[in-house]
């Protein structure tokens, strides 16, 4: 997996979503070993299991092989538009599962939080530019929007744990997610 | 989309922009995600809105660590490309139900489409623009139980209900059946007009089926009810 640890060339992955579109196998399985090790990590935060995981993975694959013609490389780096496909195979794999037990979630939370309360210098403008904008959330809007992208939990389960029906939670995500666009200095 | 470009109704919870960024963090629910998905695909401002929440989400990701997968799930991927997914046992069942269904269904084949052929300009109605295809979905006795149309230029496949509605704690589910590999379902089908999004291609000759399944549709993805209508996709005009 050496070509895996490289920095990601938005180029070189553009260029290969392009031969994948066009049915090329042996650039989809280049595109895979550039990937595959970032999607599982993102994919196992959501997954409640390794097999699942696997699954998910699979799927996700499976997902950017058939529509690597739906790529548009003027709105999204090929890198996020897949981070997006692999997290909604994670959602729709647990989703079908039985409710998984808020417990797990705990450790990993205050991982999360640890990490957003001090960004590494590492992390760049952005993270830092987000990081702070989160932090401007009340703690319970932040742990939601938290919950949801880290670990695909539903409006259900939100509801669940922060004892608020399923709307408001709906409405509570909403106004996070527009008062960090405007944090953001989105227009 | 006023005319600058820019999304309306920035500051209102159920502007484009906050359903938007809602499909990114993953809340919608089933049948909002697929309304997302469907315009995703139609409305640029959309897919720009979806694409600028992703990269700015997508660094609540740049902590973590790569994590090698086992070699199994490409040897996984490598059979789905050739289609020799193991059909999951309800899918086999499907197909039994089906064979079935065709041999029961035969001889009342032609007279449901003689009876479509008369009674869809009155059932599709007020439906706007031409529909591509249309399938007559009719059970064990025969009589048509759901009209689909399908639309491939907007994209959507309109269900009439012409039958009877499932038992209050059940629900019908739609299926494409391909020829080969596993059905897809298009979405629950409990009410007796229904206008969906088309996320599938479809094409003339491909079965349309409805099951019997729990409420608010299958938990699996894969029919897990009885199979009680079935219909084969015919040229609209």
């Amino acid at each position: 997996m050496s070509e895996a640890g490289r920095l990601s060339q938005p180029g070189e992955l553009d260029a290969l979503m392009a031969d994948v579109a066009g049915g090329d196998e042996t650039a989809f399985r280049r595109l895979y070993d550039r990937m595959a090790g970032k999607l599982l990590a993102i994919i196992r935060r959501i997954a409640g299991s390794e097999a699942a995981a696997e699954e998910a993975l699979q799927e996700t694959f499976l997902r950017i092989w058939n529509h690597a013609d739906r790529y548009d490389p003027a709105l999204a780096s090929a890198s996020t538009w897949m981070v997006t496909i692999a997290r909604h195979a994670a959602i729709d794999l647990i989703r079908r599962g039985p409710e998984r037990v808020s417990a797990a979630a705990v450790t990993i939370d205050e991982e999360l939080a640890e990490r957003l309360a001090g960004p590494s210098p590492a992390d760049g403008l952005e993270a830092r530019g987000l990081s702070r904008c989160l932090d401007g959330l009340e703690p319970d809007r932040r742990q939601m929007v938290l919950l949801a992208y880290c670990q695909g939990w539903s409006r259900e389960e939100l509801s669940r744990r922060f004892d608020r029906p399923v709307p408001t939670v709906k409405t509570l995500l909403r106004r996070s997610l527009i008062a960090l666009k405007e944090c953001l200095g989105g227009r | 989309m006023a005319a600058d470009g820019k999304v309306r109704d920035e500051g209102d919870e159920g502007s484009p922009e906050a359903e938007a960024a809602e499909y990114v963090l993953g809340t919608l629910d089933p049948r909002e995600r697929r309304a997302a998905e469907w315009r995703l695909r139609r409305d640029l401002a959309f897919a720009s809105a979806v694409a600028r929440w992703s990269e700015q989400l997508a660094v609540l990701d740049s902590g973590l660590s790569p994590v090698a997968p086992p070699e199994r799930v490409w040897r996984g991927i490598e059979a789905g490309l050739k289609g020799v997914v193991q059909p999951a046992a309800d899918t086999a069942q499907l197909r039994r139900s089906i064979t079935r269904w065709r041999f029961a269904t035969a001889g009342t084949a032609l007279a449901a489409v003689l009876v479509a052929a008369v009674a869809l300009p009155r059932l599709l109605s007020p439906s706007p623009g031409p529909a591509s295809y249309v399938a007559i979905l009719g059970g064990e006795g025969g009589a048509p139980a759901f009209v689909a149309s399908v639309n491939t230029a907007e994209g959507t496949i309109r269900l009439r209900r012409v039958g009877a509605a499932p038992p209050p704690d059940r629900s019908f589910e739609l299926w494409k059946v391909p020829a080969t590999g596993p059905t897809v379902s298009l979405g629950v089908a409990d009410s007796e007009r229904e206008l969906k999004p088309l996320d599938v291609a479809l094409a003339p000759g491909e079965r349309l089926a409805i099951s019997v399944e729990p409420k608010g549709g299958s938990p699996t993805g894969q029919a897990t009810g009885p199979v009680v209508y079935l219909g084969t996709l015919l040229p609209a005009e």
